[in-house]
C-alpha cells in the first residue's frame, strides 16, 4: 500500500518543492494545538516531547536535503 | 501503539464529500455532534520520522479536500487521542467554540505573503550584510504591510503579522473566490530593495481561529493521556 502512495506524493514534491516546505510548515505550525498531547507519556517518559524532537530533526532534515537549485527557485519566486 | 489522529471540524453539508483515506491509507471517520462534524483516522505511534513528509502530505490532502468546500478548522499533524470515546468528549467539550469559529470563517479564506531577504546570487553575505539585511526587513516590513492593505482596500476582511526566522509573515483573510484579487493587488505593490516577496493560498483560516479553538482548555489533556 505504501509503494502505491509513493508516486502521487513525489510527483507533488517534484512539481512545487516549495509548497511541500509550505504544508510541512502549516500542517505542523498552524490549526488546533491539542495541549493534552503536552501529557502523553508512557513510564514516564513524555512521547510528545520525544515526537517533536523527531519531527523537528525531520523537517530540518527535508529542508537540507533539498536541491539547492530548487531552493534558489524558491526564494526567486516573484 | 494505535492512536487516534485528528484532521480537521467542519460544518456538515450533505454536498460536501469525504476523502475516503488519511495519513497511512488508514479509512477517514467522521465523528458528529449536531452540525459539526470532526474527520480522524487511526494512526500508528510513534511514527518513523522518514514518514514524516508523506505523512505531513496525507495529512494536508485530507484537510484540503474538505478545504476546497468550504471553511475548516484544522488540526495540527500531532493532534492525537487515546481512543475515539476520547475525541468524542473533546468534541463535546468544544463545540460551542468550534462552531462559533466556522460560522464567523465561513466563506473565508486565508491568504498569506512573507517579506524576506532576497538571495544574492554569487555572493557570500557577510555577518554585517546580513544584520544590515534583517533591519532593512523590519523597517520595510511595516511600511509593506501598510502598503498591501491600502491596495487590498475592502478586499482585506482582517489582517495578522507575524515575525519568523524566514522573515515578517502577513496572513490576509479575504472572501473565498478572491484569492487572485489579492495576488493581483499584492503584485502591484513595489517590494523594498534587498527584499523579495512571495504570496501563498488558499489556506484554512488557522491564524484567524479565536484563542479558545486553536489552544483549547487544560481539561482535553486527559483524552491524550496514556491509559
Amino acid at each position: 500500500m505504501q509503494n502505491d502512495r509513493e508516486p502521487m506524493i513525489q510527483a507533488q514534491a517534484t512539481d512545487k518543492d516549495f509548497s511541500l516546505l509550505d504544508i510541512l510548515d502549516h500542517v505542523l505550525n498552524a490549526g488546533v494545538v491539542i495541549q493534552g498531547s503536552l501529557v502523553l507519556s508512557i513510564a514516564g517518559v513524555d512521547l510528545v516531547y520525544l515526537g517533536l524532537n523527531v519531527v523537528l530533526s525531520s523537517v530540518e532534515t527535508a529542508l537540507k536535503n533539498l536541491n539547492p537549485a530548487r531552493r534558489l527557485e524558491i526564494g526567486q519566486e516573484e | 501503539m494505535n492512536k487516534v489522529l485528528a484532521y480537521c471540524a467542519f460544518l456538515h453539508r450533505e454536498e460536501i464529500s469525504l476523502p475516503e483515506s488519511g495519513v497511512g491509507g488508514a479509512p477517514v471517520q467522521g465523528l458528529a455532534k449536531g452540525a459539526l462534524r470532526l474527520l480522524w483516522s487511526r494512526l500508528e505511534w510513534p511514527f518513523a520520522d522518514s514518514l514524516l513528509q508523506r505523512n505531513a502530505v496525507e495529512f494536508h490532502q485530507v484537510i484540503s479536500h474538505v478545504f476546497s468546500q468550504g471553511a475548516v478548522i484544522p488540526f495540527r499533524l500531532l493532534s492525537l487521542f487515546d481512543d475515539p470515546p476520547s475525541l468524542a468528549a473533546f468534541l463535546d467539550a468544544q463545540h460551542s467554540g468550534f462552531v462559533a469559529d466556522l460560522e464567523r470563517l465561513r466563506d473565508l479564506v486565508q491568504m498569506e505573503c512573507v517579506l524576506y531577504l532576497a538571495p544574492q546570487p554569487g555572493t557570500r553575505a557577510s555577518g554585517r550584510d546580513y544584520l544590515e539585511g534583517k533591519a532593512d526587513l523590519l523597517r520595510a516590513a511595516e511600511s509593506f504591510e501598510s502598503s498591501i492593505l491600502k491596495a487590498l482596500g475592502s478586499l482585506s476582511l482582517g489582517t495578522r503579522k507575524r515575525e519568523s526566522k524566514s522573515g515578517t509573515r502577513i496572513f490576509v483573510l479575504v472572501e473565498r473566490g478572491n484569492e487572485e484579487r489579492f495576488r493581483c493587488c499584492v503584485g502591484e505593490v513595489p517590494v523594498p530593495e534587498r527584499l523579495a516577496r512571495r504570496t501563498s493560498g488558499p489556506w484554512p483560516t488557522a491564524e484567524f481561529l479565536s484563542d479558545a479553538v486553536k489552544v483549547p482548555p487544560i481539561t482535553g489533556s486527559k483524552t491524550a493521556g496514556p491509559r
